[in-house]
């Protein structure tokens, strides 16, 4: 799997496929073993490196399921974010995502699913990493909400490079994705134009990508 | 600060007054050796009032914590709720909460809530996430875990117990 500098790339896959796996082990969680191949980001072997090593090289997630943290308040998870943020800048970003009203709140302690997840985005533009991994953005968050975390990842990934998690797909009506892969028993088995892809899984289900994989061309 | 060899303490109040409240927040951090046996009892004896005891606990070295308890409701109408939260972050060390509820009469509200461990990975991998080192991670977990609401102490008391707590965390 390679993605280029300034790509946004949809991974689909079934649940327990290994997709949020895939992340963490990019990243480096430990629990994660690179049994085969390498993960290489701007040229440097990631294999060894500490979870904080690789985000300091510019690696960055906005998690499926944020654990709560007590006695760490939003604003102070977005101040660690971003070292010196300013009082303007975690305003704007809070209200952007409607989030102000759980800055001074324990994070994720009591958030719903769709709040969580916006605060989880607002962390990683605060962050501002150059490579982004979003694990399942959208899923539990209403259309409402949906539009907006769209609209905010877009505008960051037009500057950004960023693989996502997405399960419906509902999220690709504003973020524009400019490629798909499709992970399915341990291997990318089937890319190419996210619509493209979507709308197969959605007729003949991931089994049949395995015997289809006519996307390949257009990657 | 020199950790203690052993610190006890059990204070008990009486609720006898309408509607009269007690609250009682202990926050403890185990060093070296030490034994602390620390813990608060309370009788809700008149109509009306409300009791609570918070602790935080943490243990470390191959420190001794004993985190008590003791809510005795005696008329209907009551509320009260025993909170305890500890750190065990030594294999030598060792926490052992201990809250008790009595209810002596029907129609009143008891509670309690005790969780002691260690400090989830998926938190310390959160903050990691976002850029601190494991070290500094675990730090900021175990200082957002001491930082409860001291009800009605001065700020000078306050930013006291503050200054002592960011020293011996970070020495």
């Amino acid at each position: 799997m390679i993605i280029r500098e300034g790509e946004k790339v949809i991974l689909f896959g079934p649940n327990g496929v290994g997709k949020s796996s895939l992340l963490a082990a990019i990243l480096g969680f430990p629990g994660y073993i690179i049994k085969q191949g390498k993960i290489i980001f701007k040229g440097q072997e990631l294999n060894g490196l500490t979870v904080d090593q690789r985000v300091k090289l510019g690696m960055g997630i906005a998690f499926q399921l944020p654990p709560a943290i007590r006695g760490i308040k939003l604003r102070e998870m977005v101040s660690i974010c971003k070292k010196g943020i300013s009082a303007e800048e975690t305003k704007t970003l809070s209200s952007n995502l409607n989030v102000e009203r759980f800055l001074e709140r324990d994070v994720n302690l009591g958030f719903s699913g769709g709040e969580a997840k916006r605060a989880e985005i607002m962390q990683i533009l605060a962050q501002s990493p150059d490579f982004v991994m979003f694990d399942e953005p959208d899923s539990g968050v209403d259309l409402e909400n949906i539009e907006l975390i769209g609209k905010q990842i877009d505008t960051f990934l037009q500057s950004h490079t960023g693989l996502m998690i997405t399960h419906q797909g509902y999220i690709l009506r504003y973020v524009k994705a400019t490629r798909a892969c499709v992970l399915y028993g341990g291997q990318i088995i089937c890319g190419g134009q996210p619509e493209n892809v979507l709308r197969d899984i959605k007729e003949k289900g991931y089994a049949g990508c395995v015997s289809c994989q006519s996307h390949m061309a257009e990657q | 600060m020199q950790p203690v060899k052993m610190l006890q303490l059990y204070p008990t109040t009486h609720l006898i007054g309408k509607n009269a409240r007690a609250v009682f927040c202990s926050v403890l951090l185990g060093k070296g050796n030490s034994t602390i046996d620390i813990g608060s009892r309370i009788f809700l004896k008149a109509e009306g009032t409300k009791a609570e005891v918070i602790s935080r606990a943490v243990a470390q070295d191959s420190s001794k914590i004993y985190a008590r308890g003791h809510l005795i409701g005696e008329v209907p109408g009551v509320k009260a709720h025993l909170e305890c939260r500890g750190l065990v972050l030594s294999p030598k060390a060792m926490i052992d909460a201990i809250p008790e509820l009595e209810a002596k009469t029907e129609n009143l509200e008891m509670s309690h809530e005790a969780a002691v461990g260690k400090i989830a990975e998926k938190e310390i991998l959160y903050l990691m996430a976002r850029g601190l080192s494991e070290k500094e991670a675990t730090s900021a977990i175990i200082r957002g875990f001491l930082k409860v609401d001291l009800e009605g102490l001065p700020d000078k008391l306050m930013d006291e117990i503050r200054k002592i707590m960011e020293m011996e965390l970070s020495g």
